[in-house]
């Protein structure tokens, strides 16, 4: 599963229950860029970011921080 | 590997509808409302709940048409000069008579729209002529509502499904599509009597300032895959020579939102602080006094808003900040700016393609008709001119209440095996390759090429070099390797990019005229030519399987439009040497 | 979602884990739309998270016992839960929900009184008026300013006076704006007083207000108090003023409306000039004239367009 180096997308493993099921930010990104790692943790898989922020907002456990990414900064 | 790439899966649907953003519910809505024994089928390449332009919301309705701010009659000559009378009136009337209408369903079904103390819509002046402007300050939600209505309904819908080509029958009649599921990598054949493309504009054109491949003015999901299928499927696309320039926040994607932050007295001004826009309608005039500022001394440009009062411009984050382009204020901070104190550097957004907000698109008449029987076309897609998210929503109504009348009593048309064996084998082939190309890499020279040679001004010589740039990537698109279905969807999008950048050049080479301000400023035609180009510009693909591209011509006006309008119009933008 | 579907999700509800409980609710909520009862149910939940997301799925529903749930968990103890439950209040738009909301109402305090009220206003019901009326009297500022708003959405001519009393005394100015704009609705010689006393308002956006609906209503008597208000403190005033007089033709502002045209902000010029061209005396030619020059191209195309007029 590929990861990307510095992600927009940061996900804090203690608040995201991906574990218990919940795959909102999976299923709300535009650009499919989130997913599951060999642990069953989220990560942004893909630098294809479009900043949008439905996984920041629809996340029940506010688990999720979208940054902008380096190069619009 | 092989597990992947053989399985086929095959679904039946009567009405099929492409895209889950803005046309494509209402599309599918309307289609089941008014025949609820209909099959109805939504497809989305990403999740209809958050899909296409609106994922975050809208700020602002640019084109309601209310009665006591603005007439049918009204807009249709408003657009029609923006336009540079090149427009199919009927069309734009078609959706002017149901504009109101729509809005009042919208809100039915909770979608906001500002009101006074009273209940009515908070209308704003913002354009010379009708008050088209209703601002939507809490539109943020407006997808949520959208989506129970679909869930009311019972409409089925299939996500993460990327459509890659249409289904035709041996009579040339639409027989549905082919698509990947880019989780699974499962090749997908979808048969339907009827087919609705609201797939939205080709966003992943030009390469923004930014350089970042997916930080463009449009969802980066709407890649031109519609445009590329259309064309495809026999369909004539119009107008593709008229790109979308949009003003932006320098190196953000965020709009300059004249129609947010104008009814609260902000204005774009140049580096003295001056006021420079002197066009009334969004349009390709003011892009081209934008762009020609930026490019001058007086450049660059800015938005001000630092004269607003300190609860004005807290009214305005509350807006700006939170619906649409939620990272806005985020994006700020980063660079320090204030609007209080500040002014906020603007610059143009990359090109595109969108009947939303230009007028460039697949051909439909006021029915949503395309030139395919069976197919229809909605949204950003379609080249109704400068109809934006509310005329998405309109033409989509309008295309799913035809589909099921056209469904009704057909039988699912036949299809060509050998097409689907070829398209099998065309979509699945970068998954085959054991080394190849990047689709990253292709994209970004491909579109790095798009902004070299055609980003007006266009200049004749240079685009027929993008054409041998644009024929030598296309063979690279022969050896690009995907590694999964994810990398897979990506690679296809390119070609749709390459198709899109192709044909863009072709028409623009065609017209050689100027027209729309920036959006058709060619510098070795720089004269508009009323007497041979006061017509549409069509390409479709001929039988050679080359692209053919002819006039088509205006028809006659059901709103007349006089001199001395245009030239009332003209008079107010233009600064006469009298002066 | 079938039957074995639900009853899976259903069992999750009474799970150990609050967060198996949150998602089982997050998963029904995109699927079933009919039934309420497992949310209404879960809205009682000892775990706020999973109340907050049962509060959520019942948004808009006007069913009685959804209307009882959402407003128990409007003195909900987590802050976000109260406030999902009051939006969830206010996306009701079936008017079957009025009597168990109106019912609510009269025992309601507080924000809880607001979020009530608020759910009320699109809803237009008649039996609003009475208790909409008592709550002007309110000690928190929220509950009035929904009040006002309901009695502006209700547009009853009986309820002008009251408004027009929260325009002239009410301490809280979000109050005072609502309320003028409230007034909006009634005739112009019904509202005249309350809108000039909004006119004098200590708060410059109430004062914008009410330039802007005397321009939009027009009664007798008041251009006086708009051409004192071309010198407000606040040119977002002077602003709506100066469009105002132009609807009215007063020839009387030319003057002042010609000393606006040298003010710094272009806007303000722009209104200025828009409204000597609505007055259309030909005194101002050379005021505007002088506007061709203007730094402004907005300035500078409205005196064209004036001029053309004359």
């Amino acid at each position: 599963m590929p990861k990307v180096n510095q992600p927009s997308v940061t996900i804090d493993h203690d608040k995201c229950i991906a574990a218990k099921g919940c795959r909102t930010c999976i299923d709300v990104c535009p650009t499919d860029i989130l997913a599951l790692d060999e642990e069953g943790k989220v990560h942004m898989a893909y630098d294809q970011c479009w900043y949008c922020l439905p996984c920041q907002h629809d996340c029940p456990t506010k688990a999720i921080t979208v940054a902008i990414p380096y190069l619009l900064r | 590997m092989s597990a992947i790439t053989t399985a086929i899966r095959q679904m039946e649907t009567d009405v099929l509808v492409i895209g889950g953003g803005t046309a494509g519910p209402l599309a599918a809505i309307k289609a089941k409302e008014k025949a609820p024994g209909t099959r109805v089928l939504l497809l989305d390449k990403a999740n209809v709940k958050r899909a296409g332009a609106i994922a975050e919301g809208m700020d602002s309705v640019n084109n309601a048409v209310i009665p006591g701010y603005a007439t049918p009659e009204q807009y249709v000559k408003e657009i029609t000069i923006a336009n540079d009378g090149i427009v199919n009136q009927k069309a734009i009337m078609a959706y002017a008579t149901r504009s109101y209408d729509m809005i009042r369903e919208l809100d039915s079904w909770g979608v906001k729209f500002e009101k006074d103390e009273t209940g009515a819509y908070a209308v704003k002046k913002v354009h010379h002529m009708g008050a088209y402007v209703l601002p939507m300050p809490e539109g943020h939600a407006i997808k949520k509502f959208i989506y129970k209505q679909i869930r009311r309904l019972g409409i089925a819908v299939s996500n993460r499904l990327i459509a890659t080509r249409l289904l035709v029958a041996p009579d040339g009649r639409i027989a549905g599509t082919m698509a990947l599921d880019s989780r699974s990598g499962e090749f997908v054949v979808i048969r339907a009597k009827a087919v609705i493309l609201c797939t939205g504009s080709a966003g992943r054109l030009g390469l923004p300032a930014s350089g970042y491949l997916f930080g463009t003015y449009e969802n980066p999901c709407n890649a031109g895959d519609g445009y590329s299928m259309a064309y495809h499927a026999g369909a004539e696309l119009s107008g593709l020579e008229c790109f979308q320039i949009n003003p932006l926040i320098k190196d953000y994607n965020g709009p300059a939102c004249a129609y947010v932050t104008g009814p609260f007295g902000g204005f774009t001004v140049n580096a003295k602080g001056e006021r420079f826009i002197k066009s009334d309608y969004w349009s390709g005039q003011m892009m081209l006094e934008f762009w020609r500022e930026l490019e001058s001394g007086n450049g660059p440009v800015f938005l001000k808003l630092d004269h607003l009062a300190d609860e004005t411009v807290t009214r305005i984050e509350n807006i700006l900040h939170v619906t649409e382009r939620p990272t806005r204020g985020l994006f700020h901070e980063g660079r320090h700016t204030d609007y209080r104190s500040d002014l906020v550097e603007m610059h143009i957004s990359e090109i595109g393609l969108c009947g939303g907000h230009s007028a460039s698109g697949v051909w439909v008449d006021e029915n949503a008709r395309t030139t395919v029987p069976g197919l229809y076309a909605a949204g950003d897609l379609c080249n109704v001119a400068h109809n934006y998210m509310m005329g998405a929503m309109v033409f989509g109504m309008i295309a799913g209440q035809d589909a099921v009348d056209y469904a009704a009593g057909l039988d699912l048309p036949e299809f060509d095996a050998g097409q689907v064996e070829r398209e099998h084998a065309r979509v699945l082939a970068p998954l085959e390759r054991a080394e190849g190309l990047d689709p990253t890499d292709v994209e970004y020279k491909l579109r790095r090429m798009v902004n070299d040679y055609l980003q007006p001004p266009k200049v004749t010589r240079k685009m027929e070099i993008g054409l041998d740039r644009f024929a030598e990537i296309r063979e690279d698109l022969k050896r690009v390797k995907a590694g999964n279905p994810h990398e897979l969807m990506r690679a296809l999008e390119i070609h749709a990019i390459v198709d899109c950048a192709e044909l863009a050049a072709r028409a623009s080479l065609f017209r050689t005229e100027s027209r729309w301000g920036l959006y058709h400023y060619r510098s070795d035609f720089e004269e508009r030519n009323d007497a041979e180009w006061f017509c549409f510009v069509e390409v479709r693909k001929g039988p050679d399987g080359k692209p053919e591209i002819f006039k088509r011509p205006v028809d006659p006006y059901i709103v007349p439009v006089g001199d001395d309008e245009r030239d009332a119009y003209n008079q107010l933008r233009i600064e006469t040497a009298a002066e | 979602m079938s039957d074995p579907e639900i009853a899976i999700l259903l069992a999750a509800l009474d799970d150990r884990d609050p967060e198996v409980r949150r998602l089982a609710i997050l998963t029904a909520a995109d699927a079933v739309h009919e039934d309420a009862l497992p949310f209404i149910r879960a809205s009682r939940d000892d775990d706020p998270g999973v109340r907050l997301e049962a509060v959520s799925a019942l948004e808009g529903v006007a069913a009685e016992e959804a209307v009882e749930a959402l407003v128990d968990r409007l003195d909900d103890q987590d802050g976000e839960v109260a406030a999902a439950a009051a939006r969830s209040l206010a996306e009701i738009q079936d008017r079957t929900a009025g009597p168990a909301l109106l019912r609510r109402l009269a025992s309601a305090r507080g924000a809880a009184r607001a979020a009530i009220l608020a759910a009320l206003r699109r809803l237009r019901l008649e039996g609003a008026l009475a208790p909409a009326l008592a709550a002007l009297d309110d000690g928190l500022a929220a509950v009035r300013r929904e009040a006002v708003m309901v009695l502006g959405y209700l547009q009853d001519p009986a309820a002008l006076p009251r408004l027009a009393e929260r325009v002239a005394g009410d301490p809280s100015a979000e109050v005072r704006r609502a309320a003028v704009g409230a007034l909006g609705y009634g005739s112009a010689e019904l509202v005249l007083a309350g809108l000039l006393a909004g006119l004098a308002d200590g708060d410059w956006q109430t004062r914008e207000e009410a330039a802007s609906i005397l321009g939009r209503l027009r009664p007798a008597g008041v251009t006086g108090a708009l051409i004192a208000a071309l010198t407000d403190d606040y040119w977002q005033v002077r602003l709506k003023a100066a469009v105002a007089l132009g609807k009215y033709r007063e020839t009387l502002a030319i003057p002042a409306l010609a000393e606006a045209l040298t003010h710094p902000i272009g806007n303000l010029r722009k209104e200025a000039v828009n409204a000597l061209g609505a007055i259309g005396h030909r005194d101002a030619v050379p005021a505007l004239q002088a506007m061709l020059d203007d730094s402004d191209v907005e300035v500078r195309k409205a005196a064209r367009h004036a001029l053309a007029g004359f």
